[in-house]
């Protein structure tokens, strides 16, 4: 049978666990309520659940450095040439105008700024190349006003 | 090819040439031809536009660049000098731009020379085609034939040359000057007609006639004269009392356009007065005779006063006759004149005797000379007196000629018994207005080059003036 004495010391060590029951408690809540505090105020919490819903950008890496190896060496190319046919469309140099008063020239072309002068714009200039074919050049009308 | 891309083009040079170089706003300093023989030559200048075509749009970076390259894009031309001449070359005429678009270079040279004296003048005048590349040339040969009005003078022999003295902007118009190449010509000429082209159509009708602006009666104005009647007594005294008036009315110095129209620039030359010369009464005979004068020349366009000379003199004769019945000369003789020459006011007296059988002195009208009427001398063509009461002072007032369109009085001021000069170049006029102010330089009588600022050039597109210049002046 317990004496007083123990019945006392029972007591007191109950006591003393509750209090320290109680202590351990108040400062994990303090600590949550500390992190708690800590997520709002640097909203922590919604960047977390906005980052959940968005993709997440990828992460971008470096390509390896690759060591130059040199030039590829000369090597010397060869090919077939095969004449065009004689009724090709290609033009001989050099291409030459045979008469100048066979030019036409629009009625507006460029004026002077002080309006006095005026360069016409040409409209046709027949041209003939190297084996005498004609190549005849129509250029579009610019819109300027007439001399 | 789109034009908003293609950057302007032209002659980007503009502002003014001083003794040959044209400075440009960067500074840079460009050697220009001068083609003038006279001074007045060399400030003319005459504005060319065409119709329609728009000022040179430019960026502020193109602003930028042409403003460190000295560029001015402008959407006019000024032909300058004599010939005259077009961005610094010889033109030898004007441009016609017509309605079509079509441009025509006017010759001058193809109207000749007007016959002196002669009552038919022929010719034939020529227009080219101009500023067109690429194509053939074209040129149009326009007969005329006209009397040209004359003469009015006779003093001067030989065939009148003709000037390009003005010209309206799209060139379907133009006055030309008639000046005589014969007549001793130092700094001025003087105009004996001005002749009128006009120019209509285009490629396809294209027309040109020539008239008379301004005949050599007209040019030289109108003259009259109007003074008491006269009479004499026995003793050959000259008896006359009542007003007197002379003038010279329009002569013609000059006509530039405005908005078209013709505006001369005249001079006007007037004097009037009254005179009193009584008969002499008493014993001796005696009388007081008095006069006076006022003199006005005017410079005028149209209707338009651009400035104005003044003089007036008053002249009071006391005279009786000795007796001769009385030993001894009792005779009188006191002449008091006072004599005010642009504000500036004299008085000279003088006493004398009359002798046995003289006639008594009469007062008359002063400060009226002939040299107004006929303005030429040897040395200064167009230049009149205004009054000359030698031996104190000699003053000369004349038209003076800057430019085709630049023109005021000058006054050459001879103090002759102090032996100086003091040249005055007062205001000027030209289209747009007067340019005010006044200049006085000393002068030299053995030297006139001393002194001698001939030089002027109006601008007619900025209004801008530079005159009085020792070397030649002219804006392009």
């Amino acid at each position: 049978m317990a004496t007083l004495a123990d019945q006392r010391r029972a007591i007191g060590e109950r006591n003393e666990k509750a209090r320290r029951d109680l202590g351990e408690a108040n400062a994990k809540a303090r600590r949550a309520l500390g992190d708690e505090m800590i997520k709002r105020r640097t909203g922590k919490t919604e960047v977390e659940e906005v980052n959940a819903l968005v993709k997440q950008p990828r992460q971008r890496r470096s390509l390896p450095a690759v060591e130059p190896r040199g030039s590829v060496p000369a090597q010397v190319g060869t090919g077939t040439y095969t004449a065009p046919p004689a009724t090709g469309a290609g033009l001989a140099s050099p291409v030459t105008e045979p008469s100048f008063a066979a030019r036409e020239f629009w009625p507006t072309g460029l004026v002077s700024s002080d309006g006095l002068f005026f360069l016409p714009a040409p409209k046709k200039i027949v041209m003939q190349d190297a084996n005498g074919a004609e190549a005849v050049f129509e250029y579009a009308e610019p819109v300027v006003p007439s001399p | 090819m789109n034009p908003d891309n293609v950057p302007p083009w032209g002659c980007p040079w503009h502002g003014l040439i001083e003794n040959g170089v044209l400075t440009a706003p960067n500074g840079q300093e460009l050697t220009w031809p001068e083609f003038a023989t006279l001074p007045y030559q060399a400030g003319a200048t005459h504005l060319q536009q065409a119709p329609g075509v728009p000022e040179p749009v430019r960026s502020e970076d193109e602003q930028t660049v042409d403003a460190e390259r000295g560029y001015q894009w402008r959407n006019w031309a000024m032909l300058t000098g004599g010939a005259p001449h077009l961005h610094g070359q010889w033109l030898g005429g004007w441009i016609y731009c017509a309605a079509d678009g079509s441009k025509w270079l006017v010759d001058r040279q193809s109207f000749g020379s007007v016959p002196m004296g002669g009552s038919a003048w022929h010719g034939t005048a020529i227009a080219m085609r101009f500023g067109l590349f690429g194509v053939d040339p074209d040129e149009r040969e326009v007969p005329f034939s006209l009397d040209p009005e004359q003469p009015a003078v006779s003093w001067v022999a030989g065939a009148l040359n003709l000037e390009l003295h003005a010209v309206t902007p799209d060139g379907s118009a133009a006055i030309l000057m008639a000046t005589s190449s014969s007549h001793p010509i130092h700094e001025q000429v003087v105009p004996f007609g001005f002749y009128l082209v006009e120019l209509s159509g285009g490629f396809d009708d294209l027309e040109i006639s020539v008239s008379v602006l301004y005949g050599q009666t007209a040019t030289m104005g109108s003259s009259s004269g109007s003074f008491p009647e006269q009479t004499t007594n026995e003793f050959g005294d000259v008896i006359s009392s009542g007003p007197w008036s002379a003038s010279i009315l329009g002569r013609v110095h000059g006509a530039w356009f405005d908005a078209g129209e013709v505006v001369p620039v005249l001079v006007d030359m007037e004097w009037s007065g009254e005179l009193d010369n009584p008969a002499p009464t008493g014993s001796p005979q005696g009388r007081t005779c008095t006069s006076t004068s006022s003199l006005t020349w005017t410079l005028k366009a149209g209707a338009a006063v651009i400035d104005t000379l003044t003089a007036s003199a008053t002249q009071t004769i006391i005279a009786h006759r000795d007796d001769p019945e009385i030993e001894g000369d009792q005779s009188v003789l006191d002449e008091t004149n006072i004599i005010t020459v642009l504000g500036d006011e004299r008085t000279y007296m003088s006493s004398g005797s009359i002798g046995v059988g003289e006639s008594l002195p009469s007062a008359g009208p002063q400060l009226l000379n002939m040299w107004a009427a006929t303005p030429v001398n040897n040395t200064h063509p167009g230049v009149a007196p205004i009054m000359t009461d030698e031996p104190e002072r000699f003053v000369l007032g004349y038209v003076h000629r800057y430019s085709n369109s630049l023109f005021g009085w000058a006054i050459r001021w001879h103090e002759i018994l102090a032996a100086t000069m003091t040249v005055t170049y007062r205001s000027a006029a030209h289209p747009a207005g007067i340019d005010v102010g006044e200049l006085q330089v000393p002068g030299d009588i053995a030297d006139p080059s001393i002194g001698y600022l001939p030089y002027g050039s109006y601008h007619p597109v900025t209004g801008e003036v530079t005159r009085n210049a020792a070397a030649s002046v002219c804006y392009v």
